[in-house]
Formats: C-alpha cells, sequence, structure tokens
C-alpha cells in the first residue's frame, strides 16, 4: 500500500506543473547563492524576496507531495477571477512547430533584417500551421506588410527596424 | 478670483483656435496608432514628435503631447481586446476580460465599453484634476517611504490574491517579478547585480519586451495551437450601443475605479498599470459573481479602462502640482513642459495659467474624439476578430518584435521576448498568471527604493511600517486580502458542513 502511495507520488515528477515549480526553486537557490557576495545593503531586498519566494515554492511542492487533497482544496481554491487557468497541451506538434516558425523569423530578422523578417514571418507560419492553399495570399500580404511598415516605421516615423548582420553598411 | 476666472476663459478659448484643434486631432490620431503599436507606447510617441514641436507656441505643443498621452491608451485597449496582445502595460488588465468577450464575438461591445471609460473616465478625471489637484497633491505628500513601499506591497498582495484562483501561485509569481525588477544596476547604492558578467544585464530589465513576450508572443503560440479565428463563435454578437449600455449599467463599479484611478495617479511613482490592476481587482472582491471574471464579464473591461484612463490624468496632478512625475510618460510629458516654458509646481497655474487651462479643455475635447473615434471606428476594428488565425498570427509576432526592437535598437530585447513568451505560455499551462510578474516587475524598483529609504530613516528599524495610520492600514489591508481567500475557503467549507448536518436524517 505504502508503495503505491509513493509510487503515484513520484509519477508528480512527471507532471509539468512540479517540474516547474522545482526550475524555479533551484534557480532562487543559485541566485540567493550569488547574491551573499554582494555588499550587505545592496543584497538585502533581493533576498528578501528570494527568501519568501523560495518558503512559497517549498510550501507548494510538499503540499503537491504530501496533502494533494488539501493543494486541491485550500492551496489552489478553485479560480474565481482566475482568467488564465490550466490550458493543457492541445497538441505537442502544433507547440514544437509554432517555436520553430518563431525560431525561423528570428534567424531571418537576425540576418537579413526586417524586410525579410516579414514575408518569412508569414511563410514559415503558413507553411507549419496554416493551410498550404493561403501561401500564396500569405505572400502577398507578407510583401504589402514589409512596404508599409518600412514607409511608416522607417520613413515617417523614424522607428529603428531590424536591419539584419548581412545587409548593415 | 476674477483673474483666475479671466485665466480659465482665456485658456479655454485659446484651445478653440484652429491650430490647436489640428494639433489636437494630430495627437489624437498618433496616439492611437503608437498605442495599437505593441512597445511603442505614449512615452516614444511624445519623444519622437519633440523635435517637430520645437518653433511651436507651448500651448500648441502641449496639446498635441497631451493629446498623444492621453488618446494612446485607447490604442492599447483596441489590440488587449482583440488580440490578447497590449499595447502598453497598462492596458494589461483590460485582457483579461476584454479578450475573452472577443472570443465569445463580443469584442465590439467591448470596444464600445473601452471607448465610453475613456469620456467617462478621462473627463470626470479632468475635472477632478482642476478641483481636487491641490487636495490630492498635499494628502500624497504624507506618504513618505515606509508608505510608498507598503502602497507597492498592498497592490501585489490584492492582485495575487483577488485576480488569480491561487494566491500561493500569485504571490510565487509576484516574487518571480520582484526579483526579475532587482536585476542589474541598483539605483540606490550603485552596485551591479544578478548580471552573471552579460553587460546586457546590468541595465535593468526593460518592461516591454517582458510584457510583450508574456502576453503576445505566448498568444502567438496558444492561437497557433488552437487555429481558426480569435472569435471562437463564428460570428460578431453585441454591438457598440451594447457596450455603452452595459457601461452605464455599472455605476458603482465606475464610481470605484474612478476614485482608484485618480488617487493612485496622483501618487508619485505609482502610476497606471497599478491603478488598473487594482481596479480590476476591487470589481472582482465586489462582485457577486466573481466566478465569472476572465470568462467575458463586462466589468472586467469597464473597471481597468475607467481606472487607466482617469488615472492618466490623475498623473498630471503631480505633475502639475508639485512637478513630480508620476509615470514614465508623465515624467516625459514634465520634460517637455519645461522646454516649453511651462514650469510645474505650485505657481504653475498663476503663472502659466492660459497655456495649462487651453491644455485642460483639450484634454477633455480628446476624450470626445477618442469617443467619436471609438464609434466609428470599432465595428471594423471588431471584425478582425473574425479573421483567420494565419493572417493574425504572423501580424502579432511582427509588430510585438518591431515594437520589442524599438525601444533600444537591440536585437538582445527580441531574445528576451521571446524567452519571456516562452515564460508566459509555461506559466499560463500551470495556472501561473503572469499579471502579478509583471505589476512585480513595475512596482519592485518602487518597493525597493522605499524600502531601503524607510530603513535609512528609522535607523534601521522596520517599526517605520507601522508608524503612521497611512502605513497601518495599509498594513491591515495587505495581510487582509493574503488570508482573504481562505478565509472565504473556510467560510465556504463550515456553511457545508452545516448544511450536512442539518440535512443528514
Amino acid at each position: 500500500m505504502k508503495k503505491g502511495i509513493l509510487s503515484n507520488r513520484l509519477k508528480l515528477f512527471k507532471k509539468g506543473e512540479v517540474l516547474f515549480l522545482l526550475v524555479v526553486f533551484f534557480f532562487l537557490l543559485f541566485v540567493l547563492r550569488e547574491s551573499l557576495t554582494y555588499p550587505s545593503d545592496t543584497r538585502s531586498f533581493p533576498q528578501l524576496i528570494i527568501l519568501g519566494t523560495l518558503f512559497l515554492c517549498a510550501v507548494l511542492i510538499m503540499v503537491t507531495f504530501f496533502m494533494p487533497s488539501v493543494k486541491e482544496t485550500v492551496v489552489t481554491p478553485e479560480p474565481e477571477g482566475n482568467p488564465e487557468v490550466s490550458t493543457g497541451w492541445r497538441t505537442k506538434g502544433r507547440f514544437y512547430r509554432g517555436w520553430l516558425s518563431i525560431i525561423t523569423s528570428l534567424v531571418a530578422a537576425f540576418l537579413f533584417g526586417f524586410i525579410f523578417f516579414i514575408p518569412v514571418s508569414f511563410i514559415s507560419y503558413t507553411v507549419l500551421l496554416g493551410r498550404r492553399q493561403m501561401l500564396v495570399k500569405a505572400v502577398l500580404l507578407s510583401v504589402v506588410t514589409a512596404v508599409v511598415v518600412y514607409i511608416a516605421f522607417d520613413r515617417f516615423l523614424g522607428i529603428p527596424t531590424m536591419r539584419g548582420l548581412l545587409l548593415r553598411r | 478670483m476674477t483673474d483666475h476666472w479671466s485665466l480659465v476663459v482665456s485658456g479655454i478659448t485659446l484651445a478653440f483656435t484652429l491650430k490647436n484643434i489640428l494639433a489636437l486631432i494630430l495627437g489624437t490620431v498618433i496616439g492611437i496608432v503608437v498605442g495599437v503599436l505593441p512597445g511603442i507606447g505614449p512615452t516614444a510617441g511624445m519623444a519622437l514628435l519633440l523635435p517637430m514641436t520645437f518653433g511651436w507656441p507651448p500651448a500648441t505643443a502641449l496639446i498635441l503631447m497631451g493629446a498623444i498621452f492621453f488618446s494612446s491608451n485607447f490604442g492599447g485597449s483596441i489590440t488587449s481586446i482583440l488580440i490578447n496582445a497590449p499595447g502598453d502595460a497598462s492596458n494589461s488588465a483590460t485582457m483579461m476580460d476584454g479578450f475573452p468577450m472577443t472570443e465569445n464575438g463580443r469584442g465590439n461591445e467591448a470596444l464600445g465599453i473601452s471607448a465610453t471609460s475613456v469620456i467617462v473616465g478621462g473627463g470626470v478625471g479632468v475635472i477632478l484634476l482642476v478641483f481636487t489637484a491641490p487636495l490630492i497633491a498635499m494628502f500624497a505628500l504624507r506618504f513618505g517611504p515606509a508608505e510608498n513601499a507598503l502602497l507597492a506591497v498592498f497592490a501585489l498582495s490584492i492582485i495575487a490574491a483577488m485576480v488569480v484562483g491561487s494566491p500561493v501561485k500569485g504571490l510565487i509569481s509576484a516574487g518571480i517579478g520582484l526579483f526579475l525588477a532587482t536585476i542589474g544596476y541598483d539605483g540606490v547604492s550603485g552596485n551591479i547585480r544578478f548580471s552573471f558578467g552579460v553587460p546586457y544585464f546590468e541595465d535593468e530589465l526593460q518592461l516591454i519586451p517582458v510584457v510583450v513576450g508574456m502576453f503576445a508572443v505566448s498568444q502567438v503560440i496558444t492561437m497557433g495551437e488552437e487555429g481558426g479565428t480569435i472569435a471562437k463563435v463564428g460570428k460578431l454578437a453585441g454591438s457598440l450601443m451594447e457596450g455603452i449600455k452595459s457601461y452605464a449599467r455599472h455605476p458603482a463599479t465606475i464610481l470605484r475605479s474612478l476614485g482608484i484611478g485618480v488617487f493612485i495617479g496622483a501618487l508619485p511613482a505609482a502610476g497606471r498599470v497599478t491603478s488598473s490592476f487594482m481596479a480590476y481587482a476591487d470589481a472582482v472582491r465586489s462582485s457577486k459573481n466573481p466566478e465569472s471574471f476572465g470568462k467575458g464579464n463586462p466589468e472586467g473591461v469597464i473597471a481597468p479602462e475607467t481606472a487607466n484612463n482617469s488615472c492618466a490624468m490623475g498623473d498630471l496632478i503631480p505633475t502639475l502640482a508639485l512637478g513630480i512625475p508620476g509615470s514614465t510618460a508623465a515624467a516625459v510629458f514634465l520634460g517637455i513642459m519645461i522646454m516649453h516654458g511651462v514650469v510645474p509646481g505650485p505657481r504653475a497655474f498663476v503663472d502659466n495659467g492660459q497655456v495649462l487651462y487651453a491644455l485642460l479643455t483639450s484634454l477633455v475635447l480628446v476624450t470626445v474624439v477618442v469617443f467619436v473615434f471609438g464609434i466609428s471606428c470599432s465595428g471594423y476594428f471588431a471584425r478582425l476578430s473574425l479573421l483567420s488565425n494565419e493572417v493574425i498570427v504572423p501580424y502579432i509576432l511582427i509588430f510585438s518584435l518591431l515594437g520589442a526592437y524599438a525601444i533600444r535598437n537591440s536585437f538582445a530585447d527580441v531574445l528576451l521576448t521571446c524567452f519571456f513568451g516562452l515564460l508566459g505560455y509555461v506559466m499560463k499551462r500551470f495556472g501561473y498568471n503572469p499579471v502579478p510578474l509583471i505589476l512585480g516587475l513595475v512596482l519592485g524598483e518602487m518597493a525597493e527604493k522605499n524600502f531601503r529609504r524607510a530603513m535609512i530613516v528609522s535607523d534601521g528599524s522596520y517599526s517605520i511600517f507601522y508608524a503612521s495610520w497611512i502605513a497601518k492600514i495599509l498594513l491591515a489591508m495587505s495581510l487582509l486580502s493574503i488570508i482573504y481567500p481562505y478565509l472565504k475557503v473556510l467560510y465556504r467549507r463550515a456553511g457545508r458542513g452545516r448544511r450536512h448536518v442539518f440535512s443528514s436524517p
């Protein structure tokens, strides 16, 4: 029986929520250690914050492992005004493809500037997450957007835009 | 007295000259545009147009800047409501119910509420500004370092406890935000903290990349996963008129939000972000149906928008009456005033009465122009929610990252935006609301500086944090807001227990 309870508790490690808490916990421990090297007046406030947050993380981890029923009712009472309740993985594939699209766009922005960043954003999103038949529409939209952004940001408002490592003069 | 009224009349007359009316319209349009673009905001908008106004008469220049300062909020609310990406950090609270309204096909109604709150919040804010500026400014001066630090604590505790379902998770989120605010240059001692040798982190974390990342980039991923359109119902329900009616149905929420907005605006360094979140939390706390918040409750748009607009006016109280700006945008506005020879302070209305009354009259007119613009164009904006995510998502990504880059011309800010996009997504997925994190980042500097100043003033004694009656009230309210959700749970349990006992055979 006890073994069963233990294995159930250990399964919690597989849950992203516990892993996230542990990552936050160890990150805070790391920065707490780093703060010890600072003069006392500089470190007092961050240490207060770090220790307080560490305490809360520890409470949440302990309660999650040892008192799951308490966690459900008291530590995490039913959301009242919470708009951002857990959404779960809708589809892992789309999540990874979404990030692939963002990374591709970032690389284009870094190397070739915003003129290429805009078409690459549209095209990569359409290819990876959209409908292929929308590709022509995406290309046209991206060209129009790039021109409008260039005129509005660069020529009219003077807002700095990404130039790109390879195209910088 | 006669002199005072003659200044008021000549100020009003000055506001209605053709040149000033044109400046007002130009400023309003530019304000809405810079508000729509994530990351640009009123501060950058005013800074961009400043060189253009150097040869202008002071009244015209200040009217242009005042119009940008005020109308950008409406632009920010458009993107908050329609695509869940705030134009400015102060619009973050509007997203919490504005975007769910759009998902339910009621984006038009939400925009109607936002446009109405501009005219009500802004209009009443100006009137309060004229009549109560000296009184509020004098009261604000009673806030010493301890009271200011406690105000930050109170704002964080109320948001963590009320807005978020789990107060512990809310406080962890706020703690992370406060920690992030300590990264970089320490403004009091001059030391550098938590930079780990990376020059980029020696400067403090910029708010805009964090806000844009947490909300806009994480939204890009969520929308990419979901596909389809933003409006889940496939057609638009509700209208602008419904938005106006809906606004009028909640007078108590409006009055409380107006009070919060003007009061917070009057406090130096508290600002619009704090006021909109506090008004939202207050609306949740006082509602008979708190569970409907976050699912598209109109009150969740009314409260932050009204507070935000009245706070923008309240922001000008310490700026004009004391020469102490209430926010970054107000600080830029203050600089522009001084550049044009209008020196703020107790004598500002005596020395430059005509210009300042012209400015205040124009700010009332700006609320009308924004309202008319909102009423005429919101229907077109709302149709965006029916467009396919394939079209909308790349636009959100492009303007978010261009906005993040534009702040400091730095690609590192773009990477930071993406990092916070991932963090925001993960936090939302595990039930951590990113809002307390943002507020922690906003209030961190104010909390730390005032905490340290208070400790210096009290010679290291913590008693300063409960010495004055203002400090006692703030401390009590902070503690109450943290234990309130638990008391509620215990009360409900006790109620269930009693019912169970009575219903048992």
